[in-house]
């Protein structure tokens, strides 16, 4: 049984006062995609930023490729092999498309003029607004921009914070079969969906997670089933 | 013609050196969000180590620039990142400020101490004597160098922001430092190279200014203030503009110079650069009211009515007996402690109480003292004293004017270069350079007069303006300087206008301030323009910080510092005048970075260790009436209070809302629902005022809101709370609510309403607690409570739900439902759709900023257009 890129045990974390994670238990084998689902307050992007090192755990165990990563940094992590990309556009809005692929160099020995091939040759039409700033990009542009970050360097873990937010269902469409192929060629993928068919239609497994706790776990036609009664709750 | 090029090449030459200053200053700035006040420090500390490399030790030019700019500021920029910004990052700008502040009165004393100024000297100019002819007449070679040090210096500067990956990341970590960790990159190196590049520019500023004005320590230093104009023309973080302000300043400058035949103009040219920061003060647009982050709250612990009364009448007691025994210089510096304190009570106003922070409280000390000593006249009238006060104040008042809707930090640099102004012109013009002028004591009847018979007055004095300042801190005043300083998002929410308190206080501020510098130099009975200098303001306001802002206490350990200080130096003349201050309070800056709350904090804190009160009680648990099922209250619709009619809403190149129109009735509960992205946040700061439509309207009553700022819409009957908490931290519960209550109806107290409304949400048990001890789920109902207690029409709630169990939501919806039947219009954004479902008579589900469907609950929860929404459309399957 190989190690598990990500593994957590019994994760508690919170804010101050407020408890969000209570005892979080999640497994995502290697080259596979594992979609976390479950309504909004229910601690899927605590979950991340415990994982992305910006949050602490107050109390488990986080391991990367069987390593103990509590308490590492974000930067430290990127290392690791975890290629995080946050909710909101991962991306700095008032840098332009190259400007803000010179930045993602940082995680990678290749030279900007060799990401920017990479880049360009999975996404053409960032090519084309090379020096726009990327806050004028559409929605979808953006994400494209901050998903080329993990087609450098050879990342093991994608952790995704709903990327498909505002988005529209095609742009959305085109989004997750940029997924799929990043999974297709051995990268791990965590990520955190609202539109759970969707995430679903590309996972190898889903995660329900409701305050704070995973509920349901298994293979997406067994999860779809629990959704309804966990997001509109009453009557489903 | 020739004369105006002479002058042109002046003034751009000097522009040229505050243009790299004030660049140093808004990089600086930009990626740590600390302003450095002591930036013009470091350029000074680095011109006189390069008059010592190179005059005094005779190295060559060239090796003593390398080492001043390329080792030495390199060195001190890091060292400065590490002990003083690190720490202090993130705590709010008046505590960022002073540990700068303190690194300005640090390197000055330093220098002072070092390089006595007892001697001239001066640092010749590069290539001194060679000349170049332009077009019939003489530009000096070292004019013709920093002219091509600055181009040189602009054009590296752009490379490396655009260009380098280093540069790129220093502009990305403005934006969101955690996406450049993310990115790999360590934030903190990120932050320590942007503090050597400042400390570099700075250092080459200096070197380069120092042979064109004078090589002086004071001087040199406050010439840098000019460059904050430049930076603030820039408005802090672009560099372009920054050096067309700098231009400016400098060309206005040279112009006023050459071209003023009259006294009044060459006496202007002095404050030019402080009239172009408050004209560019008045014409940038307003800060935005953000939520607060996170905060630290301490106890606002104030001691009652009895235990001030003990305390300062023991204070008074012992001057009274002591005062007939104390051996003479006692007396003198006593009082003059005394006089100080009362100078630092305002400090305690303004900064502590209010959170605002001014650098020229011993201008209006000054401006105090010189109206005592014209009105007051040698017979001591004490008209004087309240003359000296409305002047100080009005003055005071005007100062704050521009700034009032602006961050602290402009505060900050206005009253800064207020006082640098004060000092060149208004002082050294009335009282001339090295002048002094009377100042009698204020003669009240009866009274017998004498040294010792005054520090008895004086310590009434102090005694009772301490007493007044805690009366107001325990009164209406007090809270609300509490509630604006804890969340002036949330008072702005209750209806109060921010710009008028801050005014009113800093002007009391400027008032108090101006009586102690009466009775101050009233005690030798001679002034001189040196008492009141710029910067012996920045070390009064640390020296309070040191000695703890918040307390009375604090104030008076202070002004046995400012006095005793003085007389400590007159035993040790080799320490020179206000060195031992400057060095001291420098040091202590240091310290504050480790202990922001200062020395009483600190006392304070070993006495209760000493003599511990018992741990505080754990909070009761929550009373509320369970299983009250929500059907059981009464739900009656009412007239429509609250509407959004076709509302559009487009940013940052998105339709956020499109033709938005919903209702609210007087006695529902309506609810907003949809996913993220939909625009629920954009639609509810369309109702509160956050947000302008582009179209449509809000209609409050029947009333058109739509252009109404936030505390109009409250005054109004709009009410609301936040889904990142909003509590006033620091206040107890019950003054949380009587302070909205006061705010909102005008009268002091309103304790039975305050306690009235505690009751309804059910926490009245909660009433003395600090509201930062609260867990969430009463802090919710605090916030409740407050809304609640301005009696509004439209309560808009945000997210009340996020961060409760599922109980606490549960309770908290029969709390809602309770109100909305007394006639309230309850409007809700909720990602809790199960809640939303049983607390709400209408739901509205908004995607992509269109409502895609309205009505009853159950009816919402079963059409398809919502499922697919939260779910993700069935139609949009991506095969992998």
């Amino acid at each position: 049984m190989t190690t598990p890129v990500l593994e957590l045990r019994n994760v508690r974390a919170g804010y101050g006062d407020l408890q969000v994670l209570r005892g979080v238990d999640l497994v995502v084998p290697s080259a596979s995609v594992v979609a976390l689902l479950g309504p909004n307050g229910a601690g899927k992007s605590t979950a991340l930023a415990v994982i992305g090192g910006r949050v602490p755990a107050s109390s488990g165990c986080v391991h990367v490729d069987g390593h103990h990563v509590n308490g590492a940094r974000p930067e430290d992590l990127v290392s690791s092999g975890v290629c995080q990309i946050p909710e909101g556009r991962g991306v700095f809005p008032n840098l332009t498309v190259v400007e803000n692929l010179r930045i993602w160099t940082h995680c990678t020995d290749q030279s900007l003029h060799e990401v920017e091939e990479v880049a360009y040759a999975r996404f053409p039409r960032l090519q084309e607004r090379r020096t726009q700033l990327a806050g004028t990009l559409s929605g979808g542009e953006q994400q494209m921009l901050a998903l080329a970050r993990a087609l450098l360097g050879s990342p093991r873990l994608l952790l995704l914070d709903e990327i498909s937010m505002g988005l529209a269902p095609k742009v959305v469409a085109e989004l997750f079969e940029v997924v799929a192929g990043l999974a297709a060629s051995g990268i791990a993928v965590l990520l955190v969906e609202q539109f759970a068919r969707t995430a679903l239609a590309v996972a190898d497994y889903g995660a329900i997670m409701s305050r704070g706790v995973i509920t349901a776990i298994g293979q997406p036609a067994d999860v779809a089933d629990q959704l309804e009664g966990a997001y509109l709750g009453g009557a489903a | 013609m020739s004369a105006f090029l002479t002058f042109t090449v002046i003034g751009v030459v000097v522009g040229c050196i505050y243009a790299i200053t004030a660049c140093g200053l808004v990089v600086t700035y930009a990626t740590s969000g600390v302003f450095n006040f002591a930036h013009g420090a470091q350029g000074m500390f680095a011109a006189w180590v390069y008059w010592q490399l190179t005059v005094d030790w005779g190295w060559p030019t060239w090796l003593g620039f390398l080492a001043v700019v390329g080792v030495l500021a390199p060195l001190l920029g890091a060292a400065i990142e590490r002990l003083l910004i690190r720490p202090v990052r993130g705590r709010s700008v008046d505590v960022s400020l002073v540990v700068t502040l303190g690194l300005l009165l640090f390197l000055v004393g330093m220098s002072n101490l070092v390089w006595k100024q007892t001697v001239i000297r001066t640092l010749p100019q590069l290539f001194d004597g060679k000349y170049v002819k332009v077009g019939g007449f003489n530009v000096s070679y070292h004019q013709v160098i920093v002219l091509v040090a600055a181009v040189l210096i602009a054009v590296t500067l752009r490379l490396f922001f655009e260009r380098t990956r280093a540069g790129i990341t220093m502009r990305a970590a403005v934006d969101n430092p955690t996406l450049v960790a993310m990115a790999g990159s360590n934030p903190d190196s990120v932050q320590r190279s942007a503090w050597v590049l400042g400390s570099v520019l700075a250092s080459i500023a200096g070197v380069l200014l120092a042979p064109i004005v004078q090589l002086t320590v004071t001087q040199l230093t406050l010439l840098v203030i000019n460059g904050y104009a430049a930076a603030v023309v820039g408005r802090l973080r672009s560099l372009p503009w920054t050096v067309g302000g700098a231009m400016l300043v400098g060309l206005g400058t040279s112009y006023t110079v050459g071209y003023g035949h009259s006294d009044l103009l060459l006496d202007i040219q002095l404050v030019i650069p402080m009239i172009v920061l408050f004209v560019v003060l008045v014409v940038i647009p307003a800060a935005t009211l953000r939520g607060t982050q996170t905060r630290t709250f301490s106890d606002r612990r104030t001691a009652g009515a009895t235990t001030t009364g003990i305390g300062l009448g023991a204070l008074v007691l012992a001057v009274v007996v002591l005062a007939p025994v104390l051996p003479h210089t006692l007396v003198t510096h006593g009082s003059r402690a005394l006089g100080f304190g009362i100078v630092l009570l305002s400090l305690v106003l303004l900064t502590g109480y209010g959170g605002m922070v001014s650098l020229c409280q011993l201008t209006f000390a000054g401006l105090g003292a010189y109206a005592m000593s014209h009105v007051g006249g040698a017979g001591g009238n004490p008209l004087g004293l309240v003359v000296a006060a409305a002047l100080a104040g009005a003055v005071g008042a005007l100062v704050a004017l521009p700034t009032l809707r602006l961050r602290g930090l402009y505060l900050a640099l206005a009253t800064l270069a207020f006082a640098q102004a004060m000092d060149t012109v208004f002082f050294t013009k009335v009282f001339g350079s090295g002048g002094s002028f009377e100042v009698a004591r204020p003669r009240l009847p009866l009274l017998p007069r004498g040294d010792r018979s005054y520090l008895v007055e004086l310590a009434v004095a102090f005694g009772l303006a301490a007493a007044t300042l805690l009366a107001v801190r325990r009164g209406r005043l007090g809270r609300r300087l509490g509630a604006v300083d804890d969340s002036p998002a949330a008072c702005a929410t209750l209806g109060l206008s921010l710009p008028a308190t801050k005014l009113l206080v800093f002007g009391a501020s400027a008032a108090l301030a101006g009586i102690g510098g009466a009775l101050l130099v009233a005690v030798p009975g001679q002034g001189s323009n040196n008492d009141f200098l710029a910067l012996s303001s920045a070390a009064l306001l640390l020296v309070a910080r040191i000695g703890g802002i918040t307390s009375v206490s604090g104030a008076l350990l202070g002004g046995i510092f400012m006095a005793g200080m003085p007389a400590l130096q007159q035993e040790v003349p080799q320490l020179g005048e206000y060195q031992l201050t400057f060095l001291l309070t420098g040091l202590g800056a240091v310290a504050l970075a480790r202990q922001p709350d200062g020395i009483a904090a600190d006392l304070a804190r070993a006495f209760r260790r000493r003599f511990p009160t018992p741990a505080p009680a754990p909070l009761p648990a929550l009373e509320l009436p369970t299983h009250v099922e929500l059907a059981e209250v009464p739900v009656q619709e009412g007239h429509v209070v609250l509407s959004v009619a076709g509302v559009s809403v487009r940013f940052g190149g998105v339709q956020a809302l499109t033709d938005v129109s919903l209702e609210a009735r007087a006695g529902t509960v309506t609810g907003i629902i949809g996913p993220n992205g939909a625009g629920k946040t954009t639609l509810f700061n369309v109702m509160t005022g956050l947000q302008r439509p582009d179209s449509g309207h809000v209609l409050l009553g029947g009333i058109d809101v739509s252009k109404a700022a936030t505390h109009k819409r409250a005054r109004l009957g709009l009410a609301r709370t936040f889904q990142r908490l909003e509590v006033f931290g620091s206040l107890t519960v019950l003054d949380n609510v009587r302070a909205a209550a006061e705010i909102r109806h005008g009268r002091a107290g309103q304790l039975d309403m305050a306690e009235a409304a505690l009751r309804r949400v059910g926490i009245e048990h909660l009433a003395g607690i600090p509201a930062h001890r609260l867990p969430t789920g009463q802090a919710r109902l605090l916030e409740l409570a407050r809304a609640l207690v301005t009696q509004p029409r439209v309560l808009l709630l945000d997210e009340p739900a996020s961060g409760l169990s599922h109980e606490e939501s549960l309770e908290l919806a029969v709390v809602i439902r309770s109100v909305a039947a007394e006639g309230v219009a309850a409007v809700l954004v909720e990602h809790d759709v199960d809640l939303v479902m049983r607390l709400c008579s209408t739901v509205h589900v908004l995607d992509f900023g269109d409502v895609i469907s309205s009505g009853d609950p159950v009816d919402v929860q079963s059409d398809d257009r919502v499922r697919a929404a939260y779910l993700g459309d069935e139609a949009v399957v991506a095969v992998a």
